[in-house]
């Protein structure tokens, strides 16, 4: 029987070299992005790869998206969910804040897995049962990194409050996690081949909560 | 003469708020309250009895037009401010967990309110806390924040909320300690407030207490010698003196 896996963020080229390591370990992969389907249908040419538009922004687009995902499957084993670093639109420094910015990076960052692992909950009772979310070092409290735009660190911290409260849920009923931190982007290549490697092996201390970057090095959370 | 003390606190109107600044008062201090809610008396009245000392000032912290009228009013009046308190904060009327439906337009107000509102002040009290003496942010955030304590299975806008502040007060601090501001990151404990909308009356503290507690610690001074300075350090503190992991 194949595995499915859902992405999201395909368009991003993270997201997309990610779709492809699945695709070539035999997965079935349901891509899913913001962008419009017909923007980016050639970038995959196997029947593997099923594109779905779905803008984790808005609860309607994540539950449409679910649904037609429904009509492709009835079981996704792993869901892979989380923004790709939105870093560079804002600048440090509490001076350069914008309060709008700040709330659009929580309704992405945070917001967003949330919704759709909300929608997807249903299709994830038989099978891996394994979410993986991506986030970034700088949402770490314990590093306390300077230098992020102060909005997306602050996205990236409540995200990790979601994965605690989640992991402490749904690891008592059998769904294990990943949290991920994919690296910069000169790295895409081997970030995702780690990504699927990571995603889809067994940990020995699948009770803990981790996060690892891409490198495999532990970060605080 | 001498020079006044000059706080700023937000959600003033009741609970901890309220608390806090009946505090200040009794200990000597200006105040400048934030009110939210405008048929709510206790305030006002407050006002009637001080009114050399005590402003109040309209403030809805998810607003940035409001925090900006807000430090326009205050520079008007004091051009500076010693210590700002930033206090308000909702918690959730919908405790989902994640097998339930997630109340979006909840989950984006707590987090304007308790997240983004502290950020907000922040940034438009910086210029009237350097001009002030204290230069001393205050925080009242919750243990519900804590990531290394986290428990609840419902709960996550409140909890998102507070650790993604307390996230924002590290790039606060990692800016601003340099230039020599302090920081007093807190968790006031249960406190019977209206955080629910309602009295609560089961919590383990009256706000006056949480109030007296809470006040003493964001005015007291954290121990300093050659080479060694505690502010140096950011931590979150709870109303006992424990110290909260992040
Ligand atoms: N109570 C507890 O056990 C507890 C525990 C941990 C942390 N805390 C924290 O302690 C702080 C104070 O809460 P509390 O317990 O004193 O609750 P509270 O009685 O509800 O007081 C909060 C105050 O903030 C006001 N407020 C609400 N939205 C506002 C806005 N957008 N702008 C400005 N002010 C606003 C409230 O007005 P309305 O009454 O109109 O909403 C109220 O006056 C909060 O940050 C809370 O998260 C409380």
């Amino acid at each position: 029987m194949d595995q499915i896996v859902l992405i999201t963020e395909a368009h991003h080229p993270w997201g997309r070299a990610l779709v492809r390591e699945f695709a070539q370990k035999g997965w079935r992969v349901m891509a899913c992005s913001p962008v419009s389907v017909e923007m980016f249908q050639d970038a995959f040419d196997t029947d593997r790869i099923h594109i779905f538009t779905m803008d984790m922004r808005s609860r309607e687009s994540v539950q449409q998206a679910v649904e037609r995902i429904q009509e492709q499957t009835s079981r996704v084993d792993l869901l892979v969910c989380g923004t790709l670093s939105s870093q560079g639109k804002e600048s440090a420094g509490i001076a350069n804040m914008s309060a709008d910015l700040v709330l659009e990076d929580y309704q992405a960052n945070a917001l967003g897995p949330i919704r759709v692992i909300e929608a997807c909950l249903p299709l994830m009772d038989h099978g891996l049962r394994r979410i993986a979310l991506l986030s970034d070092v700088q949402g770490s409290l314990g590093l306390g990194l300077s230098g992020a735009g102060t909005g997306y660190a602050m996205s990236k911290a409540a995200l990790h409050m979601a994965y605690t409260m989640l992991h402490g849920d749904l690891g008592r009923k059998g769904f294990t996690f990943r949290l991920f931190e994919p690296g910069p982007e000169p790295e895409t290549e081997v970030s995702a081949e780690a990504a699927a490697a990571y995603f889809t092996g067994s940990r020995e201390d699948e009770e803990r909560m981790v996060m690892l970057d891409w490198r495999g090095q532990e970060v605080p959370l | 003469m001498s020079r006044s003390r000059i706080a700023f606190v937000t959600g003033a109107d009741r609970g901890l708020g309220l608390g806090i600044t009946k505090r200040l008062l009794e200990l000597g201090w200006d105040v400048f309250a934030g009110s939210y809610l405008a048929d709510w008396p206790e305030l006002t009245e407050l006002s009637q009895k001080e009114p050399e000392r005590l402003h109040v000032i309209p403030l809805d912290v998810a607003s940035d037009e409001s925090v900006q009228a807000a430090s326009r009013a205050v520079e008007a009046t004091s051009g500076r401010v010693d210590v700002l308190i930033n206090n308000a904060g909702i918690a959730t009327h919908y405790p989902r967990t994640i097998h339930e439906e997630q109340v979006e337009e909840e989950l984006l107000q707590i987090y304007n309110v308790n997240a983004v509102g502290p950020m907000r002040m922040a940034q438009s009290f910086v210029p009237l806390l350097r001009a002030g003496a204290g230069k001393r942010m205050c925080f009242v955030s919750s243990e519900a924040g804590s990531i290394n304590r986290s428990f609840r299975d419902n709960w996550y806008g409140y909890c998102m909320s507070k650790t993604a502040l307390n996230r924002g007060v590290q790039c606060l601090f990692d800016e601003l300690r340099p230039e020599g501001f302090t920081f007093r990151l807190y968790h006031p404990g249960w406190v019977r407030s209206y955080m629910s909308g309602e009295l609560n009356t089961d919590g383990d503290l009256n706000a006056d207490d949480a109030a007296r507690m809470a006040v003493a610690y964001f005015l007291r001074n954290r121990y300093e010698d050659q080479g060694m300075q505690e502010e140096d350090r950011l931590v979150m503190r709870d109303w006992l003196g424990r110290e909260w992991p992040w």
